[in-house]
């Protein structure tokens, strides 16, 4: 799942260890969501989405499957 | 890096019974070598170390249950890839003393092993995601 972590976060200028510590998670599983690694859970995408006064869909953008698919 | 205050109270926790395990041993240790005792006495003292492993244990336990989402993955995902590590070379080294003379393997390494290894592993799960 791609997202618009790392902009949002450079536009309040919040290092990951400021944003991991609003929403009450390590560093490391901000890192791993901003990098795509780890898919976060429908919980941890809402609490990320109001840290930044957004919707969620503002801030996780699906990854697009082929058009071959269905 | 600064360490939560869960986090502080996990280690200070684990190494309080870190510390009673090592100061049982010794008592298991010197009782064993120097007094004269019964057999069944001798079955309770060299299984006293036991407890404050089983202490940790649920120590841990609290721990991991206090991790965020993305951690209690990595953590089950290096106890899967010790699971295993252990469970693929202790069946190697069986096959292979089936047919050759090898030397006897203390079966008490194995929970050290694991739990060690898993740190090891989670750490490198850890780079592996951040590089």
């Amino acid at each position: 799942m791609n997202n618009r972590i790392k902009v949002l976060r450079a536009e309040r200028d919040w290092s990951q260890q400021s944003l991991a510590d609003r929403i009450g998670v390590s560093r490391q599983a901000v890192n791993a969501v901003e990098r795509g690694k780890h898919d976060p859970s429908l919980q941890l995408a809402f609490d990320i989405a109001d840290q930044f006064n957004l919707r969620i869909e503002d801030v996780f953008l699906p990854v697009k499957k082929s058009s071959s698919e269905g | 890096m600064k360490k939560s205050q869960q986090e502080i109270m996990f280690l200070q926790r684990f190494m309080t019974a870190m510390m009673v395990f090592l100061i049982l041993i010794a008592v298991q240790t010197f009782t064993i070598e120097l007094l004269d005792i019964s057999t069944w006495l001798k079955v309770v003292i060299t299984l006293m170390p036991v407890l404050p492993l089983i202490w940790a244990f649920f120590i841990f336990r609290v721990r991991y249950r206090a991790l965020d989402e993305y951690m209690k993955a990595l953590t089950g995902e290096a106890f899967l890839w010790m699971i295993g590590l252990i469970c693929f070379s202790s069946f190697v080294y069986g096959m292979l003393a089936m047919k050759f003379d090898l030397p006897q393997v203390n079966l008490a390494m194995v929970l050290p092993i694991v739990f060690g290894g898993h740190g090891l592993i989670l750490q490198i799960l850890i780079w592996k995601d951040h590089e």
